[in-house]
């Protein structure tokens, strides 16, 4: 490795140790003055020059650029889809946030102009017939439970089953195929 | 001091647009000083290899804010030096002191020096000169390793660390005089004699 330190300050590696540059080379370089009371520091200073320029510059593993590139790519798969899911929670939490403060807001003015007691009767009565609705169309298989629960006990242990079915199915296709 | 090669320079645009095999390239360009400042600031090459494609993906997220006045390795160094510190720091807070454990040899550290021989006494003085190192606090070994391995001046490590170029000055000479009191006494004459048969 070349070394612009040995030239511009003392020895070429390989040169003989020289003391007098090094002292030289060390007050060039001390800003602060300090002395070493080693009487040897000059050769030492001149065996770490040395040791240091005639390091060798390490490199990794052959197919690091490789595996650089590929992590980069993974990455950018997996980023991009959570920091969009993560946008829209943000979206939303702000919208709804807004929107609350703004109801808070216009609420009186709203108030002054609508009947509330009115609306929260027509949705109350609103809410009661969706209810008779609905239970008139759950009464159906509701008795057939009822008269048959071995059928409602088996349905509902195979929802689990077939969930860890899928799972195992999943992980015994090759990669790559969707499910 | 900026130099970007003509390839250097369109594998950059090129990467800028999101073209993953053109930064591939400059991997390939620059990943042995990306990696021998990794693995000089952080003794252990497993660790150096993380921090280095870390370094790398970094770059990449971060290319669009690259100013091409100034040259790509200096970039890619200070990037590479900075997640170093970060490590350390953890390290810090986390390890007990390791310093004086000796790492071992990685399997994937290849030298510029061809022949077994060669390389194996090139990997001794790799391992003494990093012990050396690793008794260095940060900031000097930091600075030790852009002027000797990467032989960049006084101002690029000053611009880099952003500081002035008579505290890389101070910063330097402490660290030599550190790392000079590490070498034994009665080993001096003869690292001495060692080195001077080092003629090219």
């Amino acid at each position: 490795m070349s070394n612009q330190f040995n030239r511009q300050f003392s020895n070429e590696p390989g040169d003989a140790f020289d003391p007098e540059a090094y002292d030289q080379h060390a007050l060039e370089t001390s800003q602060t003055g300090s002395e070493s009371d080693d009487h040897n520091l000059p050769m030492r200073l001149w065996i770490i020059d040395q040791l240091l320029s005639n390091a060798p510059v390490l490199g990794p593993a052959a197919d690091f650029a490789d595996r650089v590139v590929e992590a980069i790519r993974q990455r950018q798969w997996t980023f991009n889809p959570r920091a969009g899911a993560g946008l829209l929670l943000g979206f939303g939490a702000v919208t709804l946030i807004v929107s609350l403060v703004m109801a808070g807001i216009w609420a009186g003015v709203i108030g002054v102009v609508l009947n509330w007691t009115a609306i929260y009767q027509a949705l109350v009565l609103a809410g009661g017939r969706l209810g008779s609705w609905l239970s008139t169309q759950f009464s159906a298989p509701g008795q057939f439970l009822s008269d048959n629960p071995l059928i409602g006990g088996l349905t509902l242990l195979s929802i689990p089953l077939f969930f860890i079915w899928l799972r195992v199915l999943r992980r015994l296709l090759p990669r790559g195929k969707a499910l | 001091m900026h130099n970007v090669s003509g390839d250097e320079s369109r594998w950059i645009a090129q990467a800028i647009t999101g073209d993953v095999e053109a930064f591939g390239e400059l991997v390939r360009a620059f990943e042995r000083p990306v990696f021998n400042l990794a693995y000089r600031m952080l003794g252990d090459a497993a660790e150096a290899e993380d921090a280095a494609q870390e370094a790398f993906i970094k770059a990449y997220t971060n290319l669009h804010r690259y100013d091409p006045e100034r040259s790509f390795k200096t970039w890619l160094l200070s990037i590479t030096s900075n997640h170093c510190i970060d490590i350390l720091r953890k390290r810090r807070l986390t390890w007990l002191s390791l310093d004086n454990e000796q790492l071992p040899p990685h399997p994937a550290l290849t030298s510029d020096q061809p022949g077994p021989e060669a390389a194996a006494i090139t990997q001794e003085r790799s391992m003494y000169i990093q012990d050396m190192l690793n008794g260095l606090s940060q900031e000097y070994r930091l600075v030790v390793i852009l002027r000797y391995w990467y032989d960049l001046s006084y101002a690029e490590i000053a611009e880099m660390l952003e500081t002035t170029e008579s505290a890389i000055k101070s910063r330097l000479f402490r660290a030599r005089q550190a790392l000079a009191q590490q070498i034994d006494a009665q080993e001096a004459p003869h690292l001495v004699a060692a080195l001077e048969g080092l003629t090219p």
